[in-house]
């Protein structure tokens, strides 16, 4: 994976983010920054808010990719809140994931 | 319907201090993602939604102790799925050769359920039930075996609208077009389902919540009333003065001939609902009417177009003009233009007019018009469909009156004739309808659903009239309501409300002459009203003040007529009473 896809894995989770977003009250809106807390104690990311940001990044990752990345590790709550914790540790996720299944295009 | 005169009221005068019409979603799935969407819409009207327990329909419908009917919602928003809905969709779903005899019995049950909560809310929205395309049933023969799932789902939804459709302020909204627009594959999310219960795909409720915020304008009287269209590259394809009549495509074996065509049906199909159509483009006036009027293939006509303006003006003076003649608000408008130059400047000069984005490709102009869900109607009267042909007699009107030597003799040669009635279940859609949408003419914009209204009209103390107008021009149909409140021995007048389309042909006059006349048949011997103030009812205030028999000594005090001696009725009117 190069540093040009990692980049882009980033600025997609953010557009996931800013999905979400549509459907938060303002209270809870994410800031869309790579360096937001998301499940960690100090973030604002819930359970629900996880849910909706997984589908959002799988849905961008199937546009991106044309194949599906399976992001929810069948729902294990353990893998997954440790992968929530901020934006970079998600993208980290993102990436282990895509990559288990080869998706990514060889080139941008 | 207190919160839509409140919304209608508070959206007109700031866009800081909305009020926001609360609502309750009811659904067995988890409607967070929904509601939160609903909630941060920024279009007019805005909603503050909750959710009842997911998964508890039936009791969060029959229960009215549960919490969350603790402050009597708006709007309930129920929205089901057939496979936790319906046990024998559930069944049938589950075993394919099961005999599905219940299933009409359990629609029954849950429209028993609305019709219930129907009489505590003001409205209640439902969502037809629907199921993922995914699921083939029987395949083959799903439609053909009462068991199918397909088959069962029609006919549940037939139930469905059937059992409904009486119930004034229920209205069943197809959650079809939602999948349809989503697209198959973002319909449904496996992992919204099964990691979160979210009953559809994102991109579905983000449609609910369009056909939600369409529905709610209907009914708040936000409907769009007029479209101004331009006419070369718009309504036909060329220039006519390049091209002339011959040379516009337009119908023919001819793809943007024939995608013209079908916008054009789509306009008509609109114009014979109650939308008015007019024209604003730079042309020579005679060329253009000529085209419409004689090219083979234009399916709408002169007679279809409320008015127009074309010449070689700009056309935000044009458009201003001609919402003038028409009498209607700039907030009433949408303006297709195919050129972005124009829809820049008519956006830029008002931005109160809906400007769409119009399509660089004719073949996508039928498809860019369909998708406008500003035109919806809470209901279709004979007043809407004959709205256009109003505007065809008001210009013979007009011709008359350019004619006559004042403004007497041409209200004399009118030979107008009102008819008054009491309010009756017939009239009960039109005179709510009107109740609604009349801005203008209205002296305290109640707005009520056709329930309230009638529930109001048959109080002791009330009384509703309704007028109608007809003319040697044409029938204007039902334009009227007068609605008084008997408290001792005054009359209020309650709701005094007259389309724009008849204002000043002493039709208002006539009107406060037979409240008056029935005040004082009650044995009452004053006559009250009360002017309650709104951006848009000044010619009410101005009637008031100037043309009517009412006074009153300062403004913080009502209307006042004395019953002692009524006004007359205007000579130029002959009176029907139609509750004698």
């Amino acid at each position: 994976m190069s540093s040009l896809q990692s980049a882009r894995v980033i600025s997609l989770i953010l557009a996931a983010i800013e999905d979400l977003n549509l459907q938060l009250p303002p209270e809870r809106k994410i800031p869309v920054s790579p360096d937001t807390n998301l499940a960690s104690p100090e973030g604002l990311l819930d359970s629900m808010g996880m849910v909706i940001l997984i589908s959002c990044i799988e849905d961008r990752l199937r546009e991106w990719t044309g194949a599906e990345v399976i992001l929810s590790n069948e729902g294990d709550a353990t893998v997954l809140s440790q992968a929530f914790r901020t934006v970079r540790t998600l993208a980290a996720h993102v990436v282990h994931c895509a990559n288990s299944t080869r998706v990514f295009p060889d080139k941008e | 319907m207190w919160y839509i005169a409140q919304t209608v009221r508070v959206f007109s005068r700031t866009k800081n201090k909305m009020t926001k019409i609360s609502a309750l979603l009811v659904s067995d799935f988890n409607g967070e993602s929904f509601t939160g969407y609903l909630n941060n819409d920024t279009r007019a009207p805005q909603i503050a939604c909750q959710m009842a327990p997911f998964g508890q329909v039936v009791q969060s419908l029959a229960d009215e102790t549960l919490p969350c009917w603790r402050e009597t919602p708006d709007l309930v928003l129920v929205w089901t799925t057939p496979e936790r809905q319906l046990p024998s969709f559930r069944a049938a779903i589950d075993n394919p050769l099961c005999q599905p005899e219940l299933l009409m019995a359990e629609v029954d049950e849950f429209c028993r359920l609305i019709q219930q909560a129907a009489g505590r809310v003001r409205t209640i929205f439902v969502t037809s039930w629907v199921m993922s395309s995914a699921n083939r049933g029987l395949g083959l023969i799903d439609l053909k075996q009462n068991s199918g799932c397909a088959h069962m789902l029609l006919r549940a939804n037939l139930r469905l609208v059937e059992n409904l459709k009486g119930l004034t302020n229920v209205y069943v909204l197809n959650a079809q077009r939602w999948l349809e627009l989503a697209g198959a594959a973002r319909a449904y999310d496996s992992t919204l389902w099964y990691m979160g219960k979210v009953g559809f795909g994102l991109d579905v409720q983000k449609q609910a919540v369009h056909d939600v915020k369409a529905a709610l304008q209907a009914l708040t009287g936000m409907t769009r009333k007029l479209i101004v269209l331009d006419l070369d590259d718009t309504l036909w394809g060329g220039i006519i003065g390049d091209v002339g009549l011959e040379g516009l495509r337009l119908g023919g074996h001819d793809p943007v001939g024939e995608a013209l065509v079908d916008l054009q049906r789509y306009l008509k199909a609109l114009k014979n609902r109650g939308i008015l159509l007019g024209i604003v483009s730079k042309n020579e006036e005679n060329l253009a009417l000529q085209a419409i009027s004689q090219h083979p293939e234009m399916v709408l006509r002169v007679e279809d177009f409320a008015g127009w303006r074309i010449n070689w003006k700009d056309k935000a003076d044009n458009l201003l003009d001609l919402v003038k003649e028409l009498n209607v608000g700039l907030q009433s408008v949408v303006f297709i233009d195919d050129n972005p130059a124009e829809r820049f400047r008519i956006q830029k000069a008002f931005p109160e007019v809906l400007v769409p984005e119009w399509p660089k490709d004719k073949l996508r102009y039928p498809a860019a018009l369909q998708a406008l869900d500003c035109f919806d109607l809470p209901a279709i009267t004979p007043e809407d469909a004959a709205r256009s042909d109003h505007f065809l007699a008001e210009r013979l009107r007009k011709a008359v009156q350019t004619e006559s030597a004042s403004v007497s003799d041409w209200l004399q040669g009118l030979d107008t004739t009102v008819t008054v009635e009491p309010l009756s279940l017939a009239h009960l859609p039109r005179a709510t309808q009107l109740l609604n949408k009349t801005n203008q003419m209205n002296l305290s914009t109640r707005r009520m659903t056709e329930s309230e209204f009638w529930a109001w009209s048959q109080n002791n103390d009330n009384r509703v009239w309704t007028f109608r107008v007809s003319d040697r021009f044409g029938d204007a149909g039902l334009i009227g309501i007068v609605g008084l409140q008997q408290k001792g021995t005054t009359a209020t007048m309650v709701d005094f409300v007259l389309s724009c389309r008849v204002m000043g042909r002493r039709i208002e006059e006539t009107m406060v002459h037979v409240a008056a006349h029935k005040a004082k048949q009650l044995g009452l011997n004053c006559l009250c009203a009360t002017y309650r103030p709104t951006p848009r009812n000044q010619p009410c205030v101005e009637f008031l003040e100037k043309r009517s028999a009412f006074r009153r000594q300062n403004a913080d005090e009502p209307y006042s007529l004395s019953l002692d001696n009524p006004p007359p009725l205007p000579d130029c009117i002959k009176l029907i009473d139609g509750s004698k």
